[in-house]
């Protein structure tokens, strides 16, 4: 049996710091997709995923139920992502959308028509308010339970399925004719 | 905005439940869901473990506090020796020349005799050497017969000292923090099976079987 993440930081707070890449690797992909689908950018994703273990670590000792290590890194990520979005509004850099298809353009045909579903998702998602993109991220791409959101956001169950019902209807209303398209090609 | 296929995707509302429309809407939506998680699903995960653990900041050593206290008889006269020991002390003395020049002239031969008899070759400097981060490695075997796996390798002396942990039915893994370089290793199976890694490149152990082999580069600080 793997360690139990209460055992792990027990021995992380006793001075054994390789104990915490355990964590790390039990966490890392789940923390990551989170923060790619909140910021659309791998490198941006993989900054705030590392930031985010190096406060957890610091704070290791305030980690008051560390059974939930998980959720408890997890909220460290997602003020760092608001944090990141918050920054990135306020310089005002709007994602270069014919930058990314003449990037597009330039592959080949099936190529093309793949990586531009995929941009076009991610910047579908990036349209969406915040708290609706965090929702739907939850539900639909971890996989979580409304109760499983509802603690882990600290937001009622209710207003959770309010968030993910909005942002499932702005989705649609954004990528349909992408996405019919690429059903009628076979391709989706 | 109608909420009944949402309630339907959600689990609330059975299929048969919607009218035809409501079907229809749901199952649109239902594509729109799949293509999205399938699509940020596939996106590809980076390790980042050697960079976190790279970068974890070196805890602070805790400064025991001083605690005032009267110390006992025999630590005060010892502290008093010391001090007259390391304290300069007025010295007087009473010397005729003559015995002063024989006394350094003395010195002055047995100094010589020194330097001519110490080595010609320059001591070796001390070279400090920088330590590398550990770089973290998972081996993993897949075994679904064993009941214990370790790991042995030039990086314990060829002890089986890492235990792997079952992590799902037959799949063995353990993390190792290890030097970048080259490193060769192998799995021994219930205490006496030694197998080498089907997934790495292989090296001859000169006992007839075959030891796996890693070679890693030094995690990059590029944070």
């Amino acid at each position: 049996m793997s360690p139990s993440d209460t055992e792990l930081i027990q021995r992380v707070l006793a001075g054994d710091r390789d104990s915490y890449a355990w964590l790390v690797r039990r966490y890392q992909e789940m923390l990551y997709r989170h923060a790619l689908g909140m910021v659309s950018d791998g490198d941006a994703a993989a900054d705030l995923v590392q930031d985010s273990f190096i406060k957890a670590f610091s704070s290791l000792e305030s980690c008051h139920d560390p059974e939930r290590f998980g959720a408890w890194v997890f909220r460290i990520l997602r003020n760092r992502c608001h944090d990141y979005l918050r920054d990135r509004r306020r310089q005002m850099l709007p994602l270069d959308r014919e930058a990314m298809l003449a990037t597009s353009r330039e592959c080949p045909d099936i190529d093309l028509e793949r990586l531009t579903l995929g941009q076009t998702i991610e910047e579908a998602l990036s349209r969406l308010p915040e708290a609706q993109r965090e929702a739907f991220l939850l539900k639909h791409v971890e996989g979580c339970s409304y109760e499983e959101m509802a603690q882990r956001l600290d937001t009622s169950v209710s207003a959770l399925k309010m968030r993910v019902m909005r942002a499932r209807e702005a989705l649609q209303a954004l990528l349909k004719d992408r996405i019919e398209a690429d059903h009628s090609k076979g391709i989706a | 905005m109608d909420s009944r296929p949402h309630a339907y995707l959600d689990g609330e509302l059975p299929l048969d439940a919607l009218s035809p429309a409501e079907r229809d809407r749901a199952a649109a939506l239902q594509g729109l869901i799949d293509t999205a998680a399938v699509h940020l699903r596939q996106c590809a995960v980076p390790d980042l473990t050697s960079r976190v653990m790279a970068a974890l900041p070196t805890p602070a050593v805790p400064v025991p506090a001083v605690v005032a206290e009267q110390p006992s008889a025999p630590i005060a006269a010892v502290r008093r020796l010391a001090a007259w020991l390391w304290n300069p002390q007025p010295i007087r003395l009473q010397l005729r020349p003559v015995v002063a020049f024989a006394t350094f002239a003395l010195l002055l031969v047995a100094s010589l005799g020194l330097w001519s008899a110490a080595p010609s070759d320059p001591q070796p400097a001390l070279v400090s050497e920088t330590v590398a981060p550990p770089v973290y490695v998972q081996f993993r075997l897949d075994a679904p017969d064993a009941k214990q796996v370790t790991l042995a390798g030039s990086f314990t002396d060829w002890e089986p000292r890492y235990d792997l942990v079952q992590t799902s039915p037959g799949v063995w893994s353990v993390l190792v923090p290890l030097k970048p370089g080259v490193h060769d290793y192998t799995f021994v199976v219930d205490g006496v099976r030694w197998i080498p890694d089907p997934n790495a490149p292989q090296v001859p152990d000169h006992f007839g079987g075959a030891n796996s082999r890693l070679t890693l580069l030094p995690p990059r600080n590029d944070t």
